[in-house]
């Protein structure tokens, strides 16, 4: 009888922290509410405005990173394009990828589209004026700024290279900028979709 | 003793110098509308002396410039380097987050599988012409 009960409580345990598990992501969970933004897009030849709410029913990925920059961004958005690939079909149309540009100057709605498009042809890039970018950035803590540098391909942008998960209105997780690996965002969609 | 210095001059010409070998150049496929790419490499001295990157020139692009990037409290910054050190023995790694040579204004759309060519100057090895490959990169740093 001691031992069924002992059976019994294990069993019981076991449960409660498998439950518990379940709640683990490999991204840092910060689960507070998403800011609300709307940008640029470009969609069939012409601007359109696109806003955060117009994906309510989907996960969002967000990533802010420009168009000049050849290392960690194309290397970002290639992650997120993995991320898709190792997600089950019938998923995928659950997810979007947003890729906002924090060097509007340069990168027009049609450059960061076209951007994006390239690593997924589901991935949106967005811009906008610099006030809106300057705001968007703040809200979700993106850090950036030109530097003056003697290079002669102009301004260089020293940012923050996170990439943000929202889920039904929450800023849910969030990547850091570097040994960013897409089994564990995959890992992480699985669990909320 | 001036005897003695000759020789030694002469030896040290003949046996202590820098050995550069360029090994594993590939460079960054991008969005065509990006206009600018990343090339990465490893540069070995086999040599017993050290010398030094000073320039890299390249056919695909305007501008070839050594940058370095590096990452502090998750805000990466990306800067210009003037010369890169090839010490004797060593092998000096061009990677993802850390040093690359920028190509900036791209005149052409690279394409993987694409060979590239890029022309390394140091100072006392003089010109190497080195050949790569275009690809799409490492998905995971
Ligand atoms: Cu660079």
């Amino acid at each position: 009888m001691r031992i069924l009960k002992l059976v019994i409580i294990s069993l019981l345990l076991t449960t409660i922290l498998s439950c518990e598990k379940k709640e683990k992501f490999n991204g840092t969970l910060y689960d507070k509410p998403a800011p609300e933004f709307c940008l640029k897009s470009w969609k069939e030849g012409k601007e359109e405005k696109l806003c955060l709410s117009d994906f309510k029913d989907k996960v969002v990925l967000i990533f802010f990173g420009y168009t000049h920059c050849p290392d960690v961004c194309p290397a970002a958005l290639q992650v997120l394009a993995k991320t898709l690939e190792l997600t089950p079909e019938r998923d995928r149309k659950k997810i979007q990828v947003l890729f906002i540009t924090v060097d509007p100057e340069r990168d027009t709605p049609e450059i960061s589209q076209r951007y994006a498009e390239y690593f997924h042809k589901s991935f949106i890039g967005l811009s906008g004026s610099s006030e809106d970018i300057k705001r968007i950035a703040k809200d979700y803590m993106v850090y950036y700024s030109k530097t003056e540098s003697d290079s002669k391909g102009g301004y260089l942008v020293d940012h923050t290279a996170l990439i943000y998960l929202i889920h039904k209105g929450k800023l849910k997780l969030i990547y850091p900028s570097v040994r960013q690996k897409p089994d564990l965002i995959a890992e992480d969609l699985k669990k909320l979709l | 003793m001036g005897f003695v210095l000759l020789i030694f001059t002469i030896l040290s010409l003949s046996f202590s110098q820098p050995n550069i070998v360029i090994e594993d150049l590939w460079v960054r496929e991008v969005p065509p509308v990006s206009t600018m790419s990343a090339a990465f490499l490893k540069i070995k001295n086999t040599g017993d002396e050290e010398d030094y990157l000073i320039k890299v020139e390249s056919e695909i692009a305007e501008i070839a410039e050594i940058h370095i990037s590096s990452v502090k409290e998750g805000i990466i910054r990306m800067r210009r380097v003037k010369e890169v050190i090839i010490p004797p023995g060593q092998t000096v790694t061009f990677k993802p987050m850390g040093m690359h040579v920028m190509l900036i204004n791209l005149k052409k759309t690279l394409r993987e599988g694409e060979k590239v060519k890029l022309k390394f100057v140091f100072r006392k090895s003089g010109s190497i012409i080195a050949e790569g490959t275009v690809r799409k990169g490492r998905s995971v740093r």
